[in-house]
């Protein structure tokens, strides 16, 4: 397991009237060269709980274990786990400030300390990763990228840690459906290539139920779910009280398998779909 | 999120003090600061900072809350210790370090000093911790519409405040969120002042841009729903005084009366 938690709570600004719980008693894991998707509606605690991976918020209860090893939250192990496990936030480029992509994407390795040679290797690298590879661009300022190109660029900046995980919080929204794409088989040949561990936030199921092989669910601070897409999207019914709106296919299927005909409800992409009411019929008309 | 507790937020309630009208709380702080610096003796001190604790038990506020007002004081309050000690001279000589002396006259000036300052924090600290910013902004516009006879944007003005206000947590919000998104890139925030301050471009650059880019949604979206300097704007709140707030401005009025008068 890359990443373990037990009993993980936490509440903001507690002993105030303002306080919140965010997360209640999290029991999880995700798997080494995982993909991970973790569902919820907003205001669920997933942000929150990803804030946790890398160390940024302490769990107020329970603990977290990454790597095998429990986060004693040390400084110096806070810096090497968050050069492991890479967190990239919501509209991540909205923390851009250098006058050139390359200061940009450097900002990582230079915070840890690589020599000049070495950073200009991981800004190569990270942005040939994220297929940024016009050589033009590096002296632009980030701020005069594309949306799309902007949000690669922000992605870059942390794969230029080389983390074991790249965690990323919401990554295509506000992305045109191109950039949507470009970040999906950004994330696919992340984990299948290079083998990253890779936990996502997202509210778009149809394009990444096909990629992802873990599925976490939080509702109100709460894992309610956990398994792979079989075993979460037979279970329309909790999904639906957690507020989470899935895609067309899936919900004729639960239409189909509650009017008592053979169908899975977890069968989520168009051509399986297809393929099984196909079947179902030429069973139903041949005598 | 931050959980530091600063001068100047609200801390929701249903106490007789956040009923209250924001108007006279206003002027109930201004009658109770000239009260404060007025009076003379220990004994007129002590009684108004009972009042103090009385108003705070009945408003429902932690004294804690309170006490963190007092944080960012902290240096006020040692300089002036410190100015207080050393150079106040009269009485007994308690401590002498080579040439200065610290004597009574500057302990007991120093000491009423500071019990002054805590009763400024504290009653400001019970209005802010009381009153909502959008109902101070609204009773700060109240009282300056008799300017606006002379030509001063007395309700533009509000309306800077109220904003000003109003996106206080939500930079606030935002430059924490940037501050673990520079961490998250291994930027140290951590280390003495200078070295936070070589580190302020991660932080200060992208947080103006949102600063200024929030500016101009906000001037458009004020635009579009017909915002316009100089027109008449009418409120959907009218603050209205009920008569226990008569009454605590006529006993503030009494108790200014009587320090003038009996000198205590």
């Amino acid at each position: 397991m890359f990443i373990r938690t037990e009993k993980l709570s936490y509440t903001y600004m507690p002993g105030t009237p303002f306080a919140v719980k965010a997360l209640r008693e999290v029991d999880l894991s995700v798997a080494r060269g995982s993909f991970t998707v973790l569902l919820g509606a907003s205001g669920s605690g997933k942000s929150t709980l990803l804030q946790h991976f890398n160390g940024l918020l302490r769990p107020r209860e329970g603990s977290i274990h990454i790597d095998g090893a429990p986060l004693t939250y040390r400084r110096g192990e806070l810096r090497e786990l968050r050069r492991r496990v890479g967190l990239v936030f919501q509209e991540p480029e909205t923390q851009f400030f250098s006058e050139t992509l390359f200061d940009e994407i450097a900002f990582a390795p230079r915070n840890f300390g690589l020599s000049p040679l070495q950073v200009e290797e991981r800004v190569e690298q990270a942005l040939h990763q994220v297929g940024l590879t016009d050589p033009a661009l590096k002296q632009r300022s980030p701020f005069h990228l594309s949306a799309g190109q902007q949000r690669l660029a922000a992605i870059a900046a942390v794969l230029a840690m080389q983390p074991r995980a790249l965690i990323l919080d919401e990554p295509g929204a506000g992305l045109d459906q191109a950039g949507q794409q470009r970040l999906l088989s950004l994330l696919q040949q992340l984990n299948r290539v290079a083998g990253m561990t890779v936990v996502v936030v997202t509210h778009r199921l149809e394009q990444i139920v096909p990629l992802a092989d873990h599925f976490l669910v939080l509702h109100r601070g709460r894992l309610v779910l956990e398994g792979s897409a079989g075993e979460i999207f037979s279970q329309q019914k909790v999904l639906q009280r957690c507020g989470l709106s899935l895609p067309p296919v899936m919900r004729l299927m639960q239409v189909l398998a509650d009017a008592g005909l053979p169908f899975s409800p977890a069968i989520h992409s168009l051509e399986e779909a297809r393929r099984e009411i196909n079947r179902w019929q030429k069973k139903v008309t041949s005598p | 999120m931050s959980r530091s507790i600063t001068l100047g937020s609200y801390l929701p309630g249903d106490s007789f003090l956040h009923r209250a009208d924001p108007r006279f709380k206003m002027l109930l702080l201004l009658l109770f600061l000239a009260v404060l610096f007025l009076v003379k003796t220990f004994a007129g001190l002590g009684l108004l900072l009972l009042l103090l604790l009385l108003l705070m038990t009945a408003g429902r506020i932690p004294l804690r809350y309170l006490a963190g007002g007092l944080r960012p004081l902290s240096y006020i309050v040692l300089f002036t210790v410190i100015v207080y000690f050393f150079f106040t001279k009269g009485g007994l000589v308690l401590l002498r370090l080579g040439p200065l002396t610290v004597e009574q006259a500057g302990v007991t000036a120093g000491l009423f000093m500071i019990l002054r300052l805590t009763g400024l924090v504290f009653i400001s600290m019970l209005l802010t911790l009381s009153t909502t910013p959008l109902a101070l902004a609204q009773a700060m516009e109240y009282f300056m519409k008799p300017l606006a006879r002379i030509g001063f944007p007395a309700g533009e003005v509000a309306m800077v405040m109220t904003i000003a206000l109003r996106f206080i947590p939500t930079i606030a919000e935002e430059s924490q969120r940037l501050l673990r998104a520079q961490m998250a890139r291994g930027a140290d925030f951590e280390g003495g002042f200078f070295r936070r301050a070589r580190k302020f471009a991660p932080l200060m650059v992208p947080l103006f841009i949102g600063a200024f880019r929030r500016a101009d949604e906000l001037a458009v979206a004020m635009e579009a729903r017909g915002y316009r300097i100089g027109a008449l704007r009418t409120q959907m709140r009218e603050a209205s005084a009920s008569p226990a707030d008569w009454a605590a401005l006529l006993l503030a009025l009494l108790l200014l009366a009587a320090v003038l008068f009996s000198g205590i």
